[in-house]
């Protein structure tokens, strides 16, 4: 009744597929955490626009749904002239919508070092980028490593969203390779195994590089 | 060294301090003390403008600080040592001391190093130089900021309410190291509760209450023969203990 074979003798395609899922969430995450620690300095500007330019930034992305973020960007904007293909407008699209929820996180972190911490600094003469550079980032990060890399775990799932605007992920070449031999079950199964595969392998390592990043007598 | 002219704060509606003269000479260690909530802390923190003021005049070794004029120079000029030691938990002991003079003074790793390792061994630390903040007790900490403030050769050193987060047993080893650091010759402006180190170390106290300086002098003066019938009110309630 089943026939388990269907992709594996397609496993080529899907492979080709995971490569293009692992390089769209690399880079997106990527961008995004850049996007998520420019918002966050912004949040906590003491210029009110760019504290505003940043809240409007993170709850319009997080209160609309990552499918519609999608759309826009590749289909919305080339009507005002802006043209990406599939895969730049996903990555796009996942980084923008990704950057928003770690402008908070990272936001959450740096609020999450105490004043005390931020004092010594400065009564050591350092100057401001370097209380953040070596003081409050490496600490935050500390604090916020979890969520970051559950941050991670999200965008490389969202990426099978992209199959909708044709990108040849993971999930849009399990798509392709549904409409050749109308194996749905098989196909779709072996793929969800697939990503449940990836993404534990994903935060299995970046938990164990996370306990190398910051052993634990470093802990406060 | 220090010269402090009227300095006013508020914190909000709370008028901290009231118009403080306080004048320290070089080489001069100056303790002040009384209640809390007198302002003491606060004055101490307005000289490295931690604490902003509103009116009057801070100069320390010839600088304006009231006027934020090099605030960062003076700051790398003077040491600050915290209640709550505030050493950097993801840096090891020997980190934190050479952070400042590789970042400020841009001294070369192998030079801040060598020193760094020989102000943990003035303050009894050298075995600990690899050890973190967390696997320290609160006296080791307290002896390793007081090594990370040293590390930028001060001109003086602050101390603010020191040991008053520590277990009584490791007070001693804090205080030796600030006893040792005023017979050196340092200019160090302390408050604190302990008026053992006061009689003993000071060149001067500075009795502080309700936002001004009450009564100033040579600590014999001020705990044998208070004037100020505040002071004497004081110092009975804490010598009683």
């Amino acid at each position: 009744m089943f026939d388990w074979g269907a992709p594996i003798r397609n496993l080529d395609l899907l492979m080709q597929g995971l490569v293009v899922t692992l390089q769209v969430a690399t880079l997106s995450f990527v961008f995004a955490f850049a996007l998520g620690l420019v918002g966050a300095l912004a949040r906590r500007s003491h210029f009110w626009p760019l504290r505003f330019v940043a809240t409007v930034y993170v709850e319009v992305i997080r209160n609309t749904p990552v499918l519609l973020q999608i759309f826009v960007i590749f289909f919305g904007l080339p009507s005002v002239g802006i043209r990406f293909d599939a895969v730049t407008a996903g990555i796009i699209a996942l980084s923008v919508n990704s950057g928003a929820y770690l402008t908070e996180i990272i936001r959450a972190g740096i609020q999450s070092i105490s004043r005390g911490q931020i004092e010594a600094a400065i009564a050591l003469g350092l100057t401001p980028a370097q209380i953040f550079g070596r003081v409050v980032f490496p600490q935050a990060l500390r604090n916020i490593y979890p969520p970051v890399v559950n941050q991670f775990i999200m965008v490389l799932l969202g990426s099978s969203l992209l199959s909708a605007i044709a990108v040849p992920d993971l999930t849009g070449n399990a798509l392709v390779v549904n409409s050749r031999t109308y194996r749905t079950v098989e196909v779709f199964t072996f793929v969800t195994l697939v990503y449940a595969g990836l993404t534990l392998t994903a935060s299995g390592l970046l938990n164990l590089l996370g306990r190398l990043l910051f052993p634990r007598a470093t802990a406060r | 060294m220090i010269e402090m002219k009227q300095v006013q704060k508020h914190f909000g509606s709370l008028h901290v301090l009231k118009g403080v003269d306080l004048h320290v000479r070089p080489g001069e260690v100056v303790v002040i003390i009384g209640p809390s909530g007198s302002g003491k802390s606060t004055l101490l923190r307005t000289i490295n403008y931690l604490e902003p003021i509103e009116k009057g005049e801070i100069w320390v070794d010839g600088t304006p600080v009231h006027q934020h004029k090099d605030l960062r120079q003076v700051r790398s000029k003077v040491g600050m040592v915290f209640q709550q030691f505030n050493l950097f938990p993801h840096l090891n002991a020997l980190q934190n001391v050479v952070l400042a003079p590789t970042l400020v003074l841009k001294k070369s790793r192998e030079e801040a190093d060598e020193k760094g390792r020989a102000l943990l061994t003035k303050v009894g630390l050298e075995q600990k130089a690899e050890a973190y903040p967390g696997q320290l007790s609160g006296g080791q900490q307290q002896r390793v900021a007081i090594a990370r403030a040293l590390a930028m050769d001060p001109k003086i050193m602050l101390f603010d309410e020191a040991t008053s987060a520590l277990d009584p047993e490791l007070v001693g080893e804090v205080l030796a190291v600030m006893r040792q650091l005023a017979s050196d010759g340092m200019t160090m402006v302390v408050v604190t509760h302990e008026m053992g180190f006061a009689r003993e170390a000071a060149d001067r106290v500075v009795f502080m209450d309700e936002g001004v300086i009450m009564e100033e002098g040579a600590p014999d003066d001020i705990f044998s023969n208070p004037q100020n019938p505040r002071t004497k009110q004081f110092l009975r309630r804490v010598l009683e203990k």
